[in-house]
């Protein structure tokens, strides 16, 4: 019973994780309608550049709002340089876009800090809370990362359905051309969509890292969950992508506990199809289209 | 009301259907109509210079053909379910897994023979291709990406979790296939695999080529083109989205035991996303949706480390720089063409051939290989 | 094909189709007699698409049946059709682009002749055979549809026209017994309409037509039977001449008589509640005159061009504070491009555009709704994710003043009542006349002094275009709105417009005060897809 208290708790926590990430990818999908493969990368840039921070004045929070700053810019500075090149075109040609830059974030960061793992420093005690004398799988560390997540994801959140940046966001990735018609400065709003979703990913990076420590491809499988539970929920909510990290997280936990740890891709992959045959959009998403 | 520039005319045909006597021999257009005498014509013009350029290379370089080839296989396939019907397969990399262990396992643990092997590993990974294209055909887009990343991800820890099986981490060896005592006794080892492997990818490309050209390619097309309008015309869209999936599953499939043999190993460690990620962009630096496109893919995805590799060791660079500036120059190499070029090699050089003849003021000669491969690429 | 002709019947008995809490059809029945051709007709959102889409399996019926030669036709699936007789045409076509013409067609006889997978995949001379029969079946109903000539080429970069005539073709390739078009004419110009017509009518006999129209000029001269559908249900049948008179269908869904010429109408509008008065055209000319004229938007030698094409040849045009300028031309004209040039979302290649003296040549669209030029785009205006209230809110973002935001949207549910009941919805359940009427609306928000209008009465029926025209008149009256109309529908722009411009292929062909021009009889022929006065009855 303990056990599964274990696996619960750490489920909650790692849950969360992905659901920075999936959180990230799905504020990109909705700006943009591109799937941001180079998440992971980007993510996996700004913990160094956190990592250089903290290591070169010592304090863990200046290095966490860096990382979260250095987010936004980069997000923005991709868009404007990259993306914009492939926005209108074939939905394929931005999924290379983002896989080359992927690569390209890979071999940079490997050349410049190199392949060896470094360690990163957690901002609370990674040692389990003691209830009732058993000191369970959930730490104040883990406790950090669910209030983090969540105080993002309601920002973000009432962003975007109470603010008129929000509508204007939403209008921008909908219907593009009307949207310019009603004054919106569409590539603004474009800009500021994807700063706004790689700050949400430097937020999954600095709080993984860690338990992954820090190197070009440890945080890998951070891409593959975050996009798992980002299908899961849906790609066009963000609600979804919350939800979706959770039971992602919570299996995931199951899976690795009671059936061994090298089954864990597995395990998300047999989650994932089953819940896209139940149901092919996700399990949030809104709005019908008649096609006909 | 008939408009426009004049029609390429449809070669000599008869009109009802019925079979009317063909214009006499010395009257038809470069290439024989039966797809049959064409497809074995071609093959054999194939298999002549593929023989000569190999008898040119060195055993490093006869290395590089053989793997070109079972990348064109897989690419191939890939093609055709991503460009020509419109579905991202994030996943191919694990079928290419697929054909390859049921390969080692059949020649290594069963004893069969390569030909064989081949061809039961390419039924196999077509039969998983069908599960896969069940599942794909109720999704759409990034949903589908998503699974078959999944896929890509998920199916190699099968390898480690039966190691018994799958021979874990270390995976399965296979004994390399002996040259025939015919071609002498120091036939190089290298050369021989290569022959098969190339000999195993014009199978391919002239099975595909056949079917691209008429029901099956213009069906792809069309559901990839407009879902609704093609279930009108009396297509079964699910169905034959699917079936773009079998092929190009068992093309992968192909591939992948090509790998094997080449390899004489399958194991998890050649099959990570990074393969899935390496066929996607092969296939779209070479142009989507053309089996020629494939194969400048193929020439993209072997040589392109090869030169990038000789960058690296030119300049002398410092090991931690040199091990990732391959990756460096890849990553820029490709957002390079998919901005500036994003419809691959192949869709410039039709461009810029139909941008000649425009200027040249006249239909152009057609070249023998445009007339097997044009209609696969006609989509544009 | 080949079956007896006595038992290619469709009964369609009392079909009803709920979408959520819409009657999208209301115990529908419907008979076609073999061999006849039967129009449906009604108003926008009467549910003629629907009722296409139950037919053809797309949506399944909540009550009622369906039956094809005796058969019914409950949990057919659409790809199943072909092979029973049954051939649909798409709305707006709906071509494969990235296939040429033939290839097209080819999918659509798919089914006639088919070799086994294995001999195609051989190659063997039994698939090329197969092919061969395929594609001489496809050059032949290209030739029927009487576009041969385009056979090789690819469907995407074809003209309108004839991408329908080549969509015609892909339907009647396997030889259907059954042929079900929907809006054969919409988007053609009056030349066009005819020979689709002239084709339609010699399907008679061989096979049972059943079309859905807006144009009353198709369906009256092609039909032996007519349809009418409003709001789900069926309130008249009988020959065209039947329903024009019946006044169920007058009042429903044609309101005043639209085949009189524009000159009569003109006075003898009745308006409808919601929508404001449209004043007699002397009035507003008097007004003007009074006020002095002084041009609100100058156009000069603007180009504007697509790739090669000149889709803006050196335009030139003067729009005065406070009139209706009518753009009109056939299809393809550059009317639309015209406008997306001066409205900021289509960059000019040479020219000036000045508003309110300012010039506005070459400015971003965004940029170009801040200086007081509202646009109205062609087609899905309306924002289907976001709710009736956000794409009002979204009209008024630029502006600063937030108090008068509020006030502006209260206006704007003042004007469209219909559309203050459904603020909350998603606008993509809306029907096609309040979609229209959410995009003028969310362009009024932003309180233009001048509005950019791009064929408001497309898709829409004759009444609903009647109101909205009546409201653009109203509005520009009321508080001075210039007005630049772009429309297909000559007769129902002229009757509200001061003056008209005639586009042809890019260039200016006729300008002139909006009497004149819809009295010309040669214009009105040749450019404006209008009958001349000895075509119409």
């Amino acid at each position: 019973m303990s056990r599964f208290l274990d696996l619960t708790l750490n489920g909650v926590s790692t849950g969360m994780i992905y659901a920075s990430v999936a959180l990230a990818l799905v504020l990109i999908w909705r700006a943009t309608r591109i799937v941001n493969f180079a998440q992971g990368g980007m993510l996996m840039v700004t913990t160094f550049v956190a990592l250089a921070v903290i290591n070169k004045t010592g304090s863990y929070w200046l290095g966490f709002f860096v990382a979260l700053a250095s987010g936004l810019i980069f997000g923005a500075l991709v868009e404007r340089v990259l993306i914009r090149r492939v926005e209108g075109g074939p939905p394929l040609n931005a999924v290379i876009a983002t896989l080359a830059l992927l690569i390209l974030l890979q071999g940079a960061a490997g050349a410049i800090w190199s392949a060896t793992p470094r360690s990163f420093p957690p901002p609370f005690s990674i040692r389990g809370y003691v209830i009732n004398g058993h000191r369970v799988l959930f730490s104040p560390n883990d406790l950090f990362t669910v209030i983090a997540v969540l105080g993002v994801a309601l920002g973000l959140f009432g962003l975007f359905k109470r603010t008129d940046v929000g509508l204007r966001m939403r209008a921008s990735a909908f219907a593009p051309g009307i949207a310019r018609l009603e004054g919106v400065r569409v590539g603004r709003m474009l800009t500021f969509g994807w700063a706004l979703a790689a700050m949400a990913g430097s937020l999954a990076g600095v709080l993984v890292a860690p338990a992954v420590f820090v190197g070009p491809n440890n945080f890998d499988p951070l891409l593959v969950f975050g996009f798992t539970a980002a299908v899961i929920g849906g790609l066009d909510s963000p609600l979804g992508a919350i939800v979706g990290g959770l039971i992602l997280g919570l299996c995931l936990s199951y899976v690795s506990g009671y059936l061994g740890s090298a089954l864990v891709t597995l395990g998300a992959l047999v989650i994932l199809i089953a819940v896209l045959m139940a149901r092919p959009s996700g399990l949030f998403t809104s709005t019908r289209t008649r096609s006909v | 009301m008939s408009v426009g520039a004049k029609p390429r005319q449809p070669p000599a045909q008869p009109t009802a259907g019925t079979g009317a006597a063909p214009p006499p021999w010395w009257r038809r257009p470069r290439l024989p109509q039966q797809t049959l005498a064409r497809s074995i014509l071609l093959a054999l013009v194939f298999g002549v210079v593929l023989y000569i350029v190999s008898e040119l290379f060195g055993p490093f370089n006869d290395l590089r053909l053989a793997t070109g080839a079972y990348y064109f296989a897989a690419l191939a396939g890939l093609t055709i379910v991503t460009g020509l019907n419109g579905q991202i397969s994030l996943g191919h990399g694990a079928l290419m897994m697929v054909g390859a262990y049921t390969t080692a396992l059949l020649i290594g643990r069963e004893g069969w023979a390569l030909a064989p092997a081949l061809v039961a590993s390419a039924l196999t990974t077509g039969a998983v291709g069908a599960l896969l294209g069940g599942v794909a055909a109720r999704l759409r887009g990034p949903y589908l990406a998503g699974a078959t990343l999944a896929f890509a991800v998920g199916l190699p820890a099968l390898a480690y979790q039966y190691p018994n099986t799958f021979g874990g981490a270390n995976g399965l060896e296979i004994n390399p296939p002996t040259p025939p005592s015919a071609l002498g006794a120091n036939f190089p080892l290298e050369r021989w695999q290569a022959w098969i492997a190339c000999f195993g990818a014009l199978i391919v490309y002239v099975l595909l080529a056949n079917l691209l050209h008429g029901r099956s390619g213009r069906a792809f097309r069309a559901v990839r083109d407009d879902e609704v309008a093609a279930q009108i015309a009396g297509l079964n869209v699910g169905r034959t989205q699917v079936a773009a999936f079998v092929v190009s599953a068992a093309c992968a499939g192909l591939g992948g035991g090509l790998l094997a043999m080449v390899d004489s190993l399958a194991a998890p460690g050649a099959f990570t996303l990074t393969l899935s990620l390496a066929l996607i962009t092969g296939v779209v630096v070479g142009g989507l949706g053309s089996l020629a496109g494939a194969v400048w893919g193929a020439i993209v995805l072997v040589m392109l480390p090869v030169w990038t590799g000789d960058i690296a060791g030119a300049f002398s660079l410092p090991t931690q720089i040199q091990s990732n500036l391959p990756l460096i120059l890849y990553g820029l190499i490709l957002i390079g063409v998919i901005v500036a070029v994003p419809e691959g090699i192949q869709g410039a050089l039709r461009a810029g051939a139909s941008a000649a003849e425009r200027r040249l003021g006249g239909r152009g000669h057609k070249l023998a290989s445009e007339n097997l491969t044009n209609a696969a690429q006609k989509e544009g | 094909m080949g079956s007896d002709e006595s038992a290619s019947k469709l009964e369609i008995d009392s079909v009803s189709v709920r979408f959520g809490g819409l009657r999208a059809l209301d115990q529908v029945s419907i008979d076609a007699a073999p061999g006849r051709i039967i129009g449906v007709i009604g108003p926008n959102g009467a549910g003629k698409t629907t009722l296409f889409n139950v037919v053809c399996g797309f949506v399944r019926p909540d009550a009622g049946t369906l039956r094809w030669r005796g058969r019914s036709l409950a949990g057919v699936p659409p790809h199943q059709l072909a092979r029973l007789g049954i051939a649909r045409t798409l709305q707006g076509v709906r071509l494969f682009p990235r296939l040429s013409a033939v290839e097209n067609v080819m999918v659509g006889g798919g089914h006639l002749h088919r070799p086994w997978f294995v001999s195609t995949l051989l190659g063997l001379p039994r698939s090329d055979r197969a092919e061969r029969a395929l594609r001489a079946a496809a050059l032949e109903a290209l030739d029927q549809a009487g576009v041969a000539g385009v056979a090789e080429r690819m469907a995407g970069g074809l003209p309108y026209a004839i991408q329908k005539r080549v969509g015609l073709a892909r339907a009647l390739v396997a030889r259907p017994s059954l042929l079900l078009l929907d809006e054969p004419a919409g988007g053609l110009g009056a030349d066009e309409v005819a020979g689709v017509a002239e084709l339609i009518r010699r399907l008679r006999g061989s096979i049972t037509v059943m079309l859905v129209e807006h144009r009353m000029d198709l369906v009256m001269s092609v039909c032996d039977d007519v349809a009418v559908l409003d709001a789900g249900a069926l309130i008249a049948r009988g020959t065209p001449g039947q329903v024009q008179a019946d006044p169920r269908v007058l009042s429903a869904y044609l309101g005043d008589r639209t085949d009189e010429p524009a000159r009569e109408r003109k006075s003898a509008d009745s308006p409808p509640e919601s929508a404001p008065t449209g004043s007699p055209r002397k009035g507003r000319r008097q007004r003007t005159a009074v006020e002095g004229k002084s041009a609100a938007l100058e156009v000069e030698d603007l180009v504007a061009t697509y790739g090669p094409v000149r889709a803006v040849d050196r335009v030139s045009l003067n729009v005065d504070s406070g009139s209706i300028t009518a753009v009109l031309g056939a299809n393809g004209a550059g009317k639309t491009s015209l406008l997306r040039t001066v409205s900021g979302l289509l960059a000019p290649r040479g020219g000036r555009v000045s508003y309110g003296g300012k010039d506005i040549t070459g400015l971003p669209a965004e940029e170009v709704v801040r200086r007081g030029l509202g646009h109205v785009p062609e087609g899905a205006g309306a924002i289907a994710e976001l709710t009736v209230d956000e794409n009002l809110r979204l009209g008024s973002l630029w502006r600063r003043d937030r108090r008068d935001r509020a006030v502006a949207l209260e206006e704007v549910y003042d004007l469209f009542p219909r559309l203050r009941e459904r603020r909350k919805q998603f606008a993509s359940s809306l029907s096609g006349g309040e979609r229209q009427m959410l995009s003028i609306g969310r362009a009024l928000m932003g309180r233009p002094q001048m509005l950019l209008l791009d064929e408001p009465s497309l898709g829409l029926a004759p009444l609903v275009t009647e109101q909205i025209m009546g409201l653009i008149s109203g509005l520009s009256e009321r508080s001075g709105l210039t007005v630049l109309l772009v429309e297909q529908n000559a007769d129902s722009a002229l009757s509200i417009a001061d003056h008209g411009v005639v586009l042809n292929v890019g260039r200016v062909v006729a300008a002139a005060d909006a009497v004149t021009l819809a009295g010309d009889e040669q214009l009105r022929h040749a450019y404006l897809g209008l009958p001349s006065a000895q075509d119409s009855e």
